[in-house]
């Protein structure tokens, strides 16, 4: 009865080693960063002030990698006008980047892709970017035109959607 | 040995650059450029003794916002003195009339129009002022001679 009982312990001891025990696992992933970036035109000295007709001043570059899209915004430090340290006198204006002049008296969203809008959003992700071309047109004044370099920044910004 | 990857990879999550926001700007500038000009009446010859007589008109266009002033001198102080020397003792004094001031002897430069800053509007477009003398009589013996005088217009922006 005793070797009966040993050795079935034996089989039981056996049957423990046998079960598998060095199980492991790991996980294989990358990451690609959100890079969005945005070239403004460069800096334009030959505008016609006596010229209420479009003036184009170049494009707006944008590259952005988001899949859910990107959003561009303007901004003019002087609110849309033509200022100037020589005079008291103002120059209105508008920016045309084809869709119509566009009065900057506040921050302006001048062009986004929302996602599905897979043409803007693919232009933008691609080794170029996306252009956009920007006019300013509309400019008068109801200021006595007195001398002096009229001023105005035009501040672009590119966020993800 | 695990550990070490998986440290490994959180690490270089970390380290990627996320720009997910960029800005850049353009200025905008143009120029008015700076016109201020005068322009005197052609040289003329006048008749001595008869009167108001005009002598043709001068120009003057400004667009400085800080305003400016047109002045007008004479060479012998108000005077038609001889040309020819000025050993002749004859003068003829006589007074220069500028629509909206009174007629001066020019014995010093004369202001005969400004504007301060901010209210140079009058002069933006050119402005034509007709100008007239009139002639004294001779200050001692009417000898011949060739009398006459410069007049200097000036403007100057301020």
């Amino acid at each position: 009865m005793n070797r009966i009982l040993m050795t079935a312990s034996a089989a039981l001891a056996l049957a423990t080693f046998a079960a598998p025990a060095f199980a492991d696992e790991v996980n294989v992933s990358g990451e690609i960063a959100v890079v969005c970036n945005v070239t403004a035109p460069s800096d334009v000295n030959t505008l016609d002030l006596t010229n209420a007709g479009a003036q184009p001043i170049g494009a707006v570059n944008v590259k952005c990698n988001s899949y859910s899209g990107f959003k561009a915004t303007v901004e003019s430090v002087n609110g849309g006008k033509l200022l100037s340290a020589d005079s008291p006198s103002a120059y209105s204006y508008a920016i045309n980047y084809g869709v119509g002049p566009v009065s900057l008296t506040s921050p302006y969203v001048v062009f986004a892709a929302q996602p599905g809008d897979t043409l803007s959003i693919a232009a933008a992700a691609s080794a170029a970017g996306r252009d956009y071309g920007i006019s300013i047109e509309g400019i008068s004044t109801t200021d006595i035109p007195y001398a002096g370099v009229y001023a105005d920044t035009l501040v672009f910004t590119v966020d993800v959607q | 040995m695990k550990t070490i990857f998986a440290t490994a990879a959180v690490l270089s999550v970390i380290a990627a650059p996320a720009f997910a926001q960029s800005s850049d700007s353009t200025l905008l500038t143009s120029n008015v450029a700076l016109i201020c000009t005068i322009d005197a009446p052609s040289d003329t010859t006048v008749t001595l003794g008869s009167g108001s007589q005009g002598i043709g008109s001068v120009t003057a266009q400004c667009n400085s916002s800080t305003g400016f002033t047109s002045t007008v001198a004479s060479a012998n102080a108000g005077f038609l003195a001889d040309s020819a020397t000025t050993s002749n003792p004859t003068k003829y004094a006589y007074t220069v009339a500028i629509p909206g001031s009174a007629p001066q002897q020019l014995t010093t430069p004369y202001e005969f129009d400004s504007s301060t800053s901010g209210q140079n509007a009058s002069l933006l477009t050119a402005v034509t002022y007709p100008i007239s003398i009139s002639v004294g009589a001779a200050t001692g013996p009417a000898y011949a001679g060739n009398y006459q005088d410069r007049l200097t217009f000036s403007l100057t922006a301020n």
